[in-house]
Parts: structure tokens; sequence; C-alpha cells
């Protein structure tokens, strides 16, 4: 299998098989836009991604490898958020900063299933919560004033259980 | 490795992750760690007791002053003295220029030596002021996803967290802070039309949606409470009075009457659009499609209609009797006629089984491919009139004025619903409700749900008794939000639960009208 190196923010390298590195859609674009040869031993920055991160990012494509390619979103088909597999939800019980690092490089990578799974991991954690707990999950401060909280939970009364 | 190292769980049953997983009911829960720990290997054992044993180890160097990280915030019993900053000192001059030097060397480092040398000095630490540092860190590593992803241009990345949200998550979560309230209410996606519609404001969707939730909860409390708006069409038939048989959609009804015609009628102005004319004797019962109607009739035959110009396309005569009933779909039709010792009364299929009733009392199912018997459901006392089968299901109406619920895999009768006073005549049923109509002019809504649970208690299965009609109810059809019934007193009446009255008591909605009739023997409807 043909290698490729990988260079973090910085400067780390990673040597990746590059059917692992090419679940990225923008490494893939780029190697194909640069015409990048399999014999070359060319290094591809990744000037957005730290060594930390980027480790967590080759370990996650180097699992899901062989998966099948993730199906097209369906606006008509219900979103799920307890289809996680237990090898991601463990992979992912890290603190919100390595999530958001994880969600903001999933995203520059174009990686879809990485992307899918890690935002559905924030929306588990906001699904089911009353504000407080929200705001308590994420340490937010509320900063509405009782008679504009009260406002909002008028307009919303529609979707009210009667 | 005390902070940093994320987890720091040791118990056995984090081997196999069951933490963090949702179970369907208790049971499940009960059973999964014994099934995990009847899973667990010798090594497995092994490396959970030498994490035990490096666990100790390290509390022993420590002369027990040791404290998994995460532990202090995951456990609220351990009590940790608060760290009183009001009652630190000022600090001398030493410390000072200490600090600043330490502080030196340390931005000199490389990340990796940074975070060793920060290790270390936490291990020197003790219980109150790691849970001082806990409280401290916690914070510095929650991130406030859905206000930070826009601020970074990943407007996008947010909307698709939260297009994983229900109704209820996403109002609790405008409830949050003003950001988030901006955010959610900026988001055009939430409500969306198919793919390859013109999208609508979202403003539209956001008011629509209300409205449909409002309309969905009323639909249900006026199928509760029997409250409806009622149409009447009044087929003014002139020689032999009653509908035998129908069929609606949201433009039309096709009935079949009485006095041997086929009568189309307008859902809007409920006029009477066509008449098929051609059967010799009354039309006993029909289906259509978008193409045909086809019909069948105690004159024998069966006969198809073009179902937009009324014209016959043909007359297929097979049967010697009249014909009961019939079904088609797929390009398959089932028919079923008076036989040699019995009425086959009804018919019902699908691509597995071919179900059929008669006034023999029995239910027999065969094979749609082999057309082969494969059993019979056995259980009512006189003759069967009507049934529906779909999925698993057969629900069957008798002349003894029962109804009868039976899973058609093993031919077990699962439930027996009686209310009704005379033969049952007709049935249908969807996800949620039964409703059939009996020779007692009566129409029953019956809660499928609890039907088909052994533990309700049989007077929860009747939901309502509608009596409207002043003669044998021969046919019906229902949805979500009507039902359209046919009488042998020769109207159709359309029972709407959408457009209910407002606050307006149920009428026409009692169990005690004082109408009787003579019980009539179960017959073939001539």
């Amino acid at each position: 299998m043909p290698n490729i190196k990988l260079q973090s923010s910085d400067g780390e390298t990673f040597e990746v098989d590059v059917e692992i590195a090419k679940c990225s859609v923008t490494i893939k674009t780029m190697l194909e836009d640069l015409g990048m040869d399999d014999e070359e031993e060319e290094v591809v920055p990744l000037p957005n991604v730290n060594s930390a991160i980027l480790r967590k990012v080759i370990q996650w494509a180097t699992y899901h490898k062989d998966d099948p390619p993730p199906p097209e979103d369906d606006e008509n088909k219900e979103k799920r958020t307890d289809d996680i597999s237990s090898w991601d939800a463990d992979f992912l019980k890290v603190d919100q900063g390595t999530l958001f690092e994880l969600i903001l490089a999933a995203n520059y990578l174009d990686i879809k299933g990485l992307l899918d799974v890690t935002c559905k991991t924030v929306a588990n954690m906001i699904k089911g919560k009353a504000p407080e707990e929200i705001r308590k999950t994420f340490n937010i401060k509320n900063d509405f004033t009782a008679s504009e909280e009260e406002q909002v939970r008028k307009e919303n009364e529609w979707c009210e259980e009667k | 490795m005390i902070l940093n190292n994320i987890d720091t769980d040791t118990g056995l049953l984090d081997t196999v992750t069951l933490k963090g997983t949702i179970f369907e009911c208790v049971e499940v829960v009960k059973a999964k760690p014994t099934e995990v720990l009847n899973q667990l290997t010798e090594a497995d054992i092994q490396h959970c007791f030498q994490r035990w044993k490096s666990r100790m180890e390290r509390c022993r160097d420590r002369q027990g002053e040791y404290i998994e990280g995460e532990k202090v915030a995951t456990y609220p019993m351990t009590i940790l003295p608060p760290y009183d900053t009001a009652r630190k000192k000022e600090p001398s001059a030493t410390f000072n220029t200490e600090r600043e030097a330490c502080l030196k060397y340390f931005e000199k480092w490389s990340e990796t030596d940074q975070v060793e040398f920060v290790e270390n000095l936490l291990a020197r630490m003790c219980h109150y002021q790691h849970g001082h540092i806990n409280s401290y860190l916690k914070p510095m590593l929650q991130r406030d996803f859905i206000s930070l992803l826009p601020k970074k241009g990943l407007d996008h990345v947010a909307e698709h967290i939260l297009s994983y949200l229900d109704a209820d998550s996403l109002r609790n979560a405008e409830l949050v802070c003003k950001e988030w309230f901006r955010d959610l209410r900026r988001i055009q996606y939430l409500f969306k039309p198919r793919p390859g519609e013109n999208h609508r404001p979202h403003d539209f969707y956001r008011s629509l949606y209300p409205r449909i939730i409002h309309d969905i909860d009323s639909i249900e409390t006026n199928w509760r409470n029997g409250k409806h708006v009622l149409q009447r069409i009044n087929c003014r038939s002139e020689n032999s009075k009653g509908v035998y048989c129908l069929q609606y959609d949201d433009q039309k009804i096709v009935s079949g009457l009485r006095d041997n015609t086929i009568k189309i009628w307008d859902r809007s102005t409920l006029q009477c659009t066509k008449v098929l004319i051609g059967h010799t004797g009354s039309v006993l019962c029909l289906q259509y499609d978008d193409k045909v109607i086809i019909s069948g009739s105690s004159d024998s035959t069966v006969r198809v209609w073009n179902v937009n110009t009324g014209e016959i396309f043909n007359t297929l005569i097979h049967h010697c009797e009249a014909v009961l009933h019939l079904r088609f779909n797929n390009g398959m039709m089932v028919t079923c006629s008076k036989g040699i010792e019995q009425p086959w009364n009804v018919v019902d299929f699908d691509e597995k089984y071919i179900v059929s009733a008669s006034g023999d009392r029995t239910i027999k199912v065969w094979n749609t491919s082999t057309c082969e018997f494969v059993r019979t459901l056995n259980g009512h006392k006189r003759g069967i009139a009507c049934l529906q089968y779909r999925d698993r299901l057969v629900v069957s109406g008798s002349s003894d004025n029962t109804i009868r619920l039976w899973d058609i895999e093993c031919g077990a009768c699962l439930r027996v619903l009686e209310g009704h006073e005379e033969l049952v005549r007709c049935i249908r049923f969807d996800s949620k409700r039964i409703v059939s109509g009996a020779y007692d002019g009566k129409i029953i809504v019956w809660d499928l749900l609890a039907a088909l649970d052994p533990r309700a208690p049989t007077s929860s299965l009747c939901l309502r008794t509608l009596v409207e009609h002043t003669g044998r109810v021969f046919r019906l059809q229902f949805d979500e939000f009507q039902i359209v019934s046919s009488s042998h007193d020769d109207t159709i009446l359309i029972w709407d639960f959408l457009n209910s009255v407002p606050n307006s008591e149920p009428k026409n909605s009692s169990s005690t009208n004082g109408v009787t009739r003579s019980p009539s023997p179960f017959s073939t409807f001539e």
C-alpha cells in the first residue's frame, strides 16, 4: 500500500496509507488537482489541524477505512442520533474542546462520516434537556431578562405539550 | 497522568463499553451486564487487576493523597473544601521572583514537556488543590458549540447539529441564551419542504407547524369524543333502496347500490356526477384504482369500468351465484361467491396469504402463490360477514355480534370485541383504530392498540359509538380524518373529525339509542 505524509500545523509528520487519507475529500481533491503521484515523496501540509487532533482523525479514518460510503443526506429521512456505533461513542468520549476541534477538522478535511457522528454527539448533549441543563452542559450564561425569557416561552407555546 | 487521562474508569464492565448505552427496558439492563460478564476473558480480568494495582501503587506512593482526577468530578459525595482566595495573603517578593523564573522556563518548553511538567506538579499536590484545579479546568474544557461555530463562519455545521433535534429540544434550545435564540431563529432549515420544491419563506413553515400540531392534537381528541361534522348524501334510489358498497378519495365517492347502479359523487358538491348502468342485480362489492372500477353483483357477473369515463371495459362471467366480494391488487384479483355449501362472504389478500370467511363460521387461509390451504381460524359462533387482513393481523366481524382479532401466522384469536347488538356487517382497521358497522345501524370506533394489548381491560377498548344511520350499516371506509359509511337507509354519511365544530357537545353520539330492529339472519344480502 502506498503511503502519504501529512503534516500538522505544529509541524509533526504522519505517514498514512493513501486510501485512508483519501476519506478526506479535501486531501483527495488536493492529490488529484496537484497530480501528486504515489511515487513522489510529497508532504501534504494541513495548516488547520494540530497534531493531537490529526492523530485522532487518522485513528478514526483507519478504523473506518472499509466502511461503505455514507449515504447522501435525505431530507425526508428521519434524523437519528441513537445510531452511533459503540466504537465511535468510545472514541468520542473526549472533552468538549477536543470534540470542537474534531468538528472543525472534519469540516475542513471534509470527512462526512466523522462530521456526522461528532455533530450527533453534540446534538445528544442538547436533546431532552431543559434550558438550564443545556447551559450547565456548555457553560453558558443566561443573558435573557425574566421578561425576555417569558416572551420566548410564550412564542413557543405552540409546541408545548397539552 | 492524572487529569489528562480521560479514561480513568477501571470498572470491569467498561471493557466492553456498556457505559453510556441506552437500553429499552429494565429487563435488558439486567440481562446485559450478565451477558457481558460472561463474555469476559481471563485476560480482561488480569488487565483490570493490573490497572487497579497500579492505581493502588500510585495511591500508596503518595501516602493516600492520591485521587483519580475524574473521580473528583464524577462523585458528588466527595466534599471539597472551598479554596478561599480571600484568605490568601499578599504574595511575598521572593515568591513573585521565583514564579516569574518558573514561568519563563515553562514557556520555553515544548507542549509535550509542559504537559509532563504540570502532571508532575499535580502529582505533588493534595486533594483540595486537585478539587480547585478541577473546577478551574472544567469550564476551560467546555465549548458553546452553537455560538462558536457560526463565529468561525461555520453556520452550516451549527445547523447540522440542530437538524438532529426534535421540536421539544429546539424549543428548549431557544431559551438557552440570546445567541442561541438568534441562531435558531435565523436558521432557515429546520422547517423545510420536500427537495425539488420551491422554498417558501421560513416564517411560513414556522407558522404552519403550530397549526399542524394543533390539528393533529384536535383530531385525536375529536375521535375520542366523537366530535365531528356530518355530511349526508341521500341517494334517492327509485325502487330498491340501500347502498351496499363504497370507496372514496379526496375528489369522489364511488358507491354500489341495491338498485343495480354504480353512482359516483363529487366530494365538494355532494352531487351525483355519474351513474354507471349495466348490472342487472344489486351491486354488492366494488373496488377502483386510477384506471378502473371493478364491481361484483348479485347478477353473478364482475364488470370492469373506465373510472374516468364510466364506460364498460369488460364483463367477466365466472360465478354462477352472486359475487359477494372482490379485491384486486398488483394485477391479481380474487372474487368470492356463494359456494355449494356456504356463501364465501368476504375475501382479502396480499402477496403471502388469501384470507376468506364464510357463513360456516370459519376463516380459511390459503397460500397466495400456490393457492394451497394453510389453516382455519376457528372461534366465531355464527357466520362471518366481513374481515380485513394486513401484515399479521386479521380482524373479522360476525353474525354472532362480535369482532375477533387473529394472528394469521399462528391462527390464535387475540381478542374478542363485544358491543354490537346485531350482525357486524363491515369492518376496517388502520394502525390505530378499528371501525365497525352493524345491522343495528351503529358504527363503533375501537382502540386497536389497546385491543392488541392483552392487559388492557375490556372497558377501555370501545372508544365511541356513532349512531346516525337509520338502517343496517353495509359498508364503511375511514382514514385519519374521516369515516365514510353507507347503509340500507339509502344514505352515505361522511363523518369529518378534522373540521369539527369547536366547543360543541358531541351530538348523535351515544351508546343508548332507542332504535330497535329485529335481528336479521345472516344472508347473502338479497
